[in-house]
Formats: structure tokens, sequence, C-alpha cells
């Protein structure tokens, strides 16, 4: 009889620590400045391919802010912003691209307010300030503060990383097995991440351990 | 020192000592402090700072007081200004009315709440609204702004007798900004009595809505008919917003009637803004239309230059150059890539030489040259097409040749940051105008055309990859 894992998972906790710098050690240096009120210039945009870290930076830096006793307001591009979103000393938005022209205007706004108010800025896209689809007057302000490509990590960061998530769940998971993943699977963290879940379930409804036969067997069935 | 001096003195320090700069001396250093026999009583500046103070700092002051005085005081946070404290109001400025309607709570008459609503929408408007480090003296000057330098200072030294309206009109991010504060702020400081405001288009449209919502239309007139100076900025966003055109229109021809000065800037010229009425247009050309361009080389290494003075470090020339060749778009982004050699010299502790600043440039340069460049465009339109790049120069005007032209003039307005003038230089010599008129009619058929809009999206991801 087959063994029916519970489908239950634990939200992935986002800090510093536990996300792999590989090439972006100033990037975190400079977003811990930030989140403590220390950095002296108060806008940062980070911009990078998908499943690069980006949103796991946001969330690290957004977190990183609470802890210190301040407050963070969260801007959804996707959906339309008001630009009489409440202060905080942290303004997040992800997908800045994805604004739309109303949106860009209320975030234009949020963002002079920010400036005017020396509180802090936080945005994140997947392109450079100069290829970004926005309004000129928002888009060079997205150039105006530190600017920061968010480097993917290389293959090694990767399969440490991926070993770090399996541990995370309680499964171990060898190097092997996973510098197999990097490099036969997606290459961006959050496809690679879905590939340990996938494993970590198929070993406990198999009552197995993750050897590298039993991995491309299980991904097999995935495709 | 009495109790109360004190108490605050020891409460700033803590905070101080708590929060970053910015954070004190937004938040914390504006608030004032009074104590009676219960209770101790914060005024903030605005309602604004108070409902901040209020969500954040309160327990914290709450706990100081408390500290300092023993548990059986109250609280209070009020609007206004600490009336033992209070210096003589030189400056007339729409706030000081406030701060006295806010200490004695207004009556409930009508009136008195129209003006309490009003009041409300004047915390915006407390003071001028400039930014003090915008002066005549920390812009920079060179031949893209030399002669818009040259009216501003005319008209700084004698407002509204010289050129009036003022209209500045340039891209986004060159200076305007910084050239009509500049105007204030030398006027302010020549005449502390006018009574000078700055004003975002984008927040006197908000005005004109709250005004209109709560129906303080009057005391809206009355304050922007009153003013000596009106600086206001980015004009174009009174587009297609009628009821603010219409009261723009009122106070724009009571202040020039009264020798008032009106100053305004655009990112185009003023023939060129869409969805403004005629008389309007007509207007912003009574005085002097002036233009800002984009920095050249030398000035964007002044710029650079005066920048790092006024973070209070030197800049090597070297280095300047290095930065200022490489990014050309604008003033932001040149801030921005200043800003980011610095953050990296801080990060590792290296002083800021040619090496590092190539090394903390890296990623900016590599993404700035996937910028799309106007030949680029020219020859995958051609392509597209089927016609010849040099076509995209020639003079012909047959249908076949000209809408391909037309295409590829408004992508390179779209995916470049050319201005129009030097997006009509690249295509043999045509001006400006040409390339607007390319534009309009592109972006007319793309409505009407599909097979065209089809055309034009394959050509813009074709250029974007």
């Amino acid at each position: 009889m087959k063994q029916l894992p519970l489908d239950l998972e634990l939200p992935h906790p986002f800090a510093f620590d536990n996300f792999v710098v590989g090439a972006n050690a100033e990037l975190v240096f400079q977003l811990s400045e930030l989140a403590r009120g220390k950095l002296p210039e108060r806008a940062i945009y980070i911009w990078g391919v998908t499943g690069t870290g980006k949103s796991h930076l946001l969330n690290a830096t957004e977190q990183a802010t609470r802890a210190g006793g301040f407050a963070v307001a969260r801007i959804d591009a996707h959906s339309l912003v008001d630009a009489n979103a409440p202060m905080a000393e942290l303004l997040v938005v992800d997908d800045i691209e994805a604004a739309s022209p109303a949106s860009q205007i209320a975030l234009f706004d949020l963002y002079n307010q920010q400036r005017e108010a020396g509180l802090a800025w936080l945005a994140a896209g997947t392109l450079p300030p100069s290829q970004l689809p926005l309004r000129e007057d928002l888009r060079n302000r997205m150039g105006w503060g530190l600017v920061y490509e968010v480097r993917p990590a290389n293959d090694d960061d990767k399969i440490k990383l991926l070993q770090q998530r399996a541990l995370e769940r309680g499964v171990e998971i060898g190097e092997e097995v996973c510098r197999y993943l990097v490099t036969h699977r997606g290459r961006d963290l959050a496809s690679l991440f879905a590939d340990i879940a996938w494993l970590d379930r198929e070993a406990l409804a198999a009552k197995r351990p993750v050897t590298l036969p039993f991995a491309r067997e299980a991904l097999r069935q995935r495709r | 020192m009495s109790a109360v001096d004190e108490f605050w003195t020891n409460c700033l320090a803590k905070f101080e000592k708590e929060l970053s700069v910015q954070q004190f001396n937004t938040w914390i250093k504006p608030l004032q402090c009074q104590v009676d026999e219960e209770a101790v009583v914060i005024f903030a500046p605005n309602h604004f700072t108070l409902q901040f103070v209020k969500d954040r700092f309160f327990a914290k002051i709450e706990k100081y007081a408390n500290d300092h005085f023993g548990d059986q005081m109250s609280l209070e946070l009020k609007v206004g200004s600490n009336a033992a404290i209070r210096r003589p109001v030189v400056e007339k400025s729409a706030v000081t009315p406030e701060v006295e309607a806010e200490v004695e709570p207004a009556k409930a008459t009508p009136l008195a709440a129209k003006t309490a609503a009003f009041r409300q929408l004047a915390s915006n408007h407390e003071t001028t609204r400039l930014n003090p480090n915008f002066t005549f003296d920390t812009l920079v000057t060179g031949k893209a702004n030399q002669l818009a330098r040259a009216a501003a200072l005319q008209i700084a030294e004698n407002p509204g007798h010289a050129y009036n309206p003022l209209f500045v009109y340039g891209g986004s991010g060159l200076g305007k900004t910084h050239l009509i504060q500049a105007i204030g702020n030398f006027v302010h400081q020549h005449n502390s009595q006018a009574k000078i405001r700055y004003i975002h288009a984008e927040r006197y449209v908000a005005d004109v809505v709250k005004a209109y919502q709560h129906k303080a239309f009057d005391e809206f007139k009355r304050y922007y008919h009153s003013l000596d100076l009106l600086l206001i900025d980015d004009i174009q966003f009174f587009s297609g917003k009628n009821r603010t055109q219409e009261e723009f229109f009122y106070a724009f021809n009571a202040l020039i009637e009264g020798h008032r000065q009106v100053i305004i800037t655009s990112d185009r010229y003023p023939k060129e803004i869409e969805g403004i009425e005629d008389r309007l247009i007509s207007r912003f050309g009574w005085g002097l239309t002036v233009a800002i361009e984009p920095p050249e080389l030398e000035m964007r290494v002044a710029i650079l230059m005066k920048k790092a003075e006024t973070e209070g470090f030197k800049l090597d020339s070297g280095v300047a150059f290095f930065i200022a060749k490489n990014i050309r778009s604008n003033v932001r982004e040149l801030e921005g890539a200043l800003k980011r050699v610095l953050a990296y010299s801080r990060f590792t502790g290296q002083p800021i030489t040619l090496e590092l600043t190539k090394e903390a440039m890296k990623d900016i340069l590599a993404a700035g040259n996937k910028q799309i460049s106007v030949e680029a465009i020219q020859k995958i339109v051609a392509d597209f097409y089927k016609i010849k790049v040099s076509d995209m120069h020639s003079k012909k005007r047959t249908r076949d040749i000209a809408r391909p032209r037309q295409v590829a003039m408004t992508l390179a307005k779209d995916l470049t940051h050319m201005s129009l003038p030097a997006i009509g230089e690249a295509f043999g010599g045509r001006d400006h105008t040409t390339v607007l008129h390319a534009c309009k009619t592109v972006a007319q058929l793309r409505q009407t055309d599909s097979n065209l809009n089809h055309d034009y999206n394959v050509l813009t991801q074709m250029l974007r990859n």
C-alpha cells in the first residue's frame, strides 16, 4: 500500500541569513543597512531575471525592518495602487513593471512622498532602470537611488542551497542528486525548490531515501 | 532647566539614539512639548506628522513620560505649537491660522467646519514647499541650461515684471525643478514677506479634488490668488483634467493681472501638450518659453563634482569623466551612478579610484550596453519591411517607405531616451515636428489597423530582446 504524505507545506521563512549570498554580498549588506535605517541613501532598486531571489530579499528586508520596530508598507503593483496608501518607514514594491498607467502615477506620488519625508523605498523588477517600460519620470527615479542587479547563484551555490532547503524539510538529499538537479532541471531556484519538494513527498510516499536513481525515476513522473 | 525641558531633552536624546538621522529629523525634531498638572501635550506641526507619531512613537513617549513624572500623567497629541514658546510669526504662510484654530478646537459652525476642511488641505500648503538646497549656487550651468538660467535669474531679481509666465520645458530628470525652485529660494531670501508656493501639478490636481469634496473652493481660490509667486511643476499632468484647468485658468489670470509671477514647467513644448485647453496653452506663451536640454559631457562632469562636494568629499576628475561618459541619459541616473560608487567604496572600505569605480559600475554599464540604439531600430525596421536602411534617411515620401520610417521614428521615441530633435536628426536631419507627426500617425493607425499594430508589437519585441 502506498503511503500518502500529508500535503502540509510550511511557509519558507525569508531572512538574510538563509539567503545564499554568492555574488550579492554588497547588495545584502546595503539592504540590511537600509532595514536598520543606517543607509544614507534611502532608495534601492533591485532587478534580475525570475528566480534569482528578489522576492526573498524584499521579504528579508521587510522582516528586518519590522524587527527594528519600524513600519513597512507593501505595494502590489499588479493591482491598482492607491496614492493615499499609509506612510511607513519602508515602502516595498515588487514587480514594478507590472504597474498600470494609473498605478504608475500613484507610485510616482508615493516615491516623492517617501523621498521628501526621508523614508525608505525598495522596489524590484526584472529589467534594469534603463529598460523599464514605465513613465519616464518614474523610470528615471528608479535609477536615482542605488541600483543592484541580483546576480543568479552559481551552480555550487545552488547545490548548497538545495541541500539546505532539503534539510529544512527534514530530508537528506545528497550533493550528487542536487548536482543532477542543477545540471538537468530548470536553472532558476524557484523551480529547483519545487523539485526538492516533489522529491521529498515522493520519497515519503515510497518510504525510500532520495538516491540518484530514485530521483531520476521520480522526476520522470513529474514531467 | 525646568522639569518639562529636562523631560523633553531626555526624550529627544533617546529618540536620537534609536532612530536614523532622517527619521529623527523628520518626525521627532519638529515636535514641541508642554506639560500641565496632569497631562503631557505633544504638538505636531501638521496632521500628517501627528498621525505618524501617534501610530509609531506614542507608546514610547508615554513610557518616557511615565518614567519621568510618575505614572499618573496622560499623554495627548495635538496639531499646533506650544503657545508658551511660539515665536512671533514673521512669515505669512497658510499654516499660521491653522495653528490657532487647531489648538482651540474649531466651533462646529458650517463656516468653521469648512475652514477646518480647508486647513486640513492646507497642511500640505505649509510654507513654500521649496527645497532649500535648490539654489542658483548649487545649480550647475552649461550649454544645456544657460539660457534658461539667465532668464530665471532675471525673473528672480524682478519677479512679476520681467517675463510672465516663465515656461521651462525639457525631459524628465534634467533639472527643471532645481532651476525653478532656485527662483523661489532667491525671491524668498530677498523678500521673506513674499508669499511663495511650489507645487507639483499632480498635487494641485489632488487639491482641486479635495476642495471640491469639501466645498472649499472659496478658500482654495483665495489661497492661490493671493500668492506672489506660484511655481507649478510638470503641467502636462493637467491633461484631461478639466476642472483643474478651469481653476488654474482663473488663478493664472488673477496672478498675471496682479503682476505676480507664475512659473511653469513641462516635459514638452506648450503646443505639444495634449488634452489642455487652447486658452491655457496660448497663455503659457505670453511670457518667455525656454528649454533645458540634456547636459553635455563637461556639464555632466561638473554635476558629479558638485554633487560629490555637497556629499562632503572630493571626486577625482578622472573618475567623474568615467561616470559622465557612460551615463548620458539624465541627471537623476547620473546621481544614481555616483551613489552606487560611494556605496561600494563604503562597503569595501576602499577609497574611490578609477578601478573601484569601474568595478562598482559593472552592472550599470552591462545594463546600459543593452540599451537600444536608433541604428538598431532603423536596421530592424528596414529588414522587416524589406526596404533599404538608407531609405530611413532619404527624402523619399512614397507610402511604402514613409510608413516604415514613421514606425521606426515612433519606436525610437518609445524605446530610446533620445529627444525628438535628436531622433529627427538621426532620420536624415528631419525636424522634430516631423517626428511628432510620425508618432501621432502611428498611434492613430495602431488603433484602426490591427496589422500595423501587430507589426509594431513584433518589432518592439525584436528590439527588446
